[in-house]
């Protein structure tokens, strides 16, 4: 655990990642949800000899207790996502390329793209999930 | 949710959690960035952490400096109990 006064989230990203040991790393944002199959569902891929996985993703509505806005993904295309920021949550990926990346804090606001962008400017082999295993559960 | 009723909330998934780890070292390390976190919704992201069907995780948690004071004493209590919490 980690704390800090008045941290960027880029900063209090950079923390987390110092705290993990894993072969690799999921983001969960604090106020989301895990689809019970997420981590194996990840692991699976990543064991396949990929290095970055991220998957689908849907939303609670609190007041009905429904699951809404689903967002179905393209498949990873390096050319798209720079003009299209679709890769979202849930992602997983080496810890090692997830520190060698790192987040910048001068660009808290679009850390994530940001921070995606950077891996997709690596070796890495980045695959889809096509399965909602992340649900935003407050926005 | 009060944040002092988090804990108790999970501490059946913990203890069942407990004993499904194996492994001295996870394979997966989940990051979670804390702010002014709501007591409901951390022990919702908790409980989604360990209903995992995949046990070989643990839960790296960073705040980014919340002003309510609540959010420091939940991850405290919860890290005295999940022995995969970092």
């Amino acid at each position: 655990m980690s704390f800090a006064t008045r941290a960027s989230v880029s900063a209090a990203r950079n923390r987390a990642l110092e705290l993990a040991r894993g072969e690799f790393v999921c983001f969960l944002d604090h106020d989301a949800l895990l689809h019970p199959e997420a981590l194996a569902a990840m692991a699976g891929k990543l064991r396949e000899g990929f290095d970055v996985g991220y998957s689908d993703e849907d939303k609670l509505d609190d007041a009905s207790g429904l699951l809404t806005e689903p967002f179905f993904k393209p498949a990873w295309s390096p050319e798209y996502f720079r003009g299209a920021t679709y890769v979202g949550h849930l992602l997983c990926l080496r810890r090692e390329l997830a520190a060698s990346v790192g987040f910048d804090p001068a660009l808290d606001g679009v850390q994530d793209f940001a921070f995606m962008l950077r891996v997709s400017e690596t070796d890495a082999r980045i695959t889809h999930i096509p399965r909602g295993m992340l649900t935003i559960a407050e926005k | 949710m009060r944040a002092n009723e988090v804990v108790s909330v999970l501490r059946p998934l913990i203890v069942h959690h407990a004993g499904r780890v194996k492994s001295k070292l996870p394979l997966i390390s989940i990051v979670t960035c804390t702010f002014n976190t709501r007591p409901r919704w951390l022990a919702e992201a908790a409980a989604s952490v360990l209903n995992q069907t995949f046990a070989d995780w643990e839960w790296c948690l960073s705040d980014a400096g919340s002003d309510n004071p609540e959010v420091g004493e939940m991850l405290q209590s919860l890290g005295k109990r999940m022995t995969r919490l970092r």
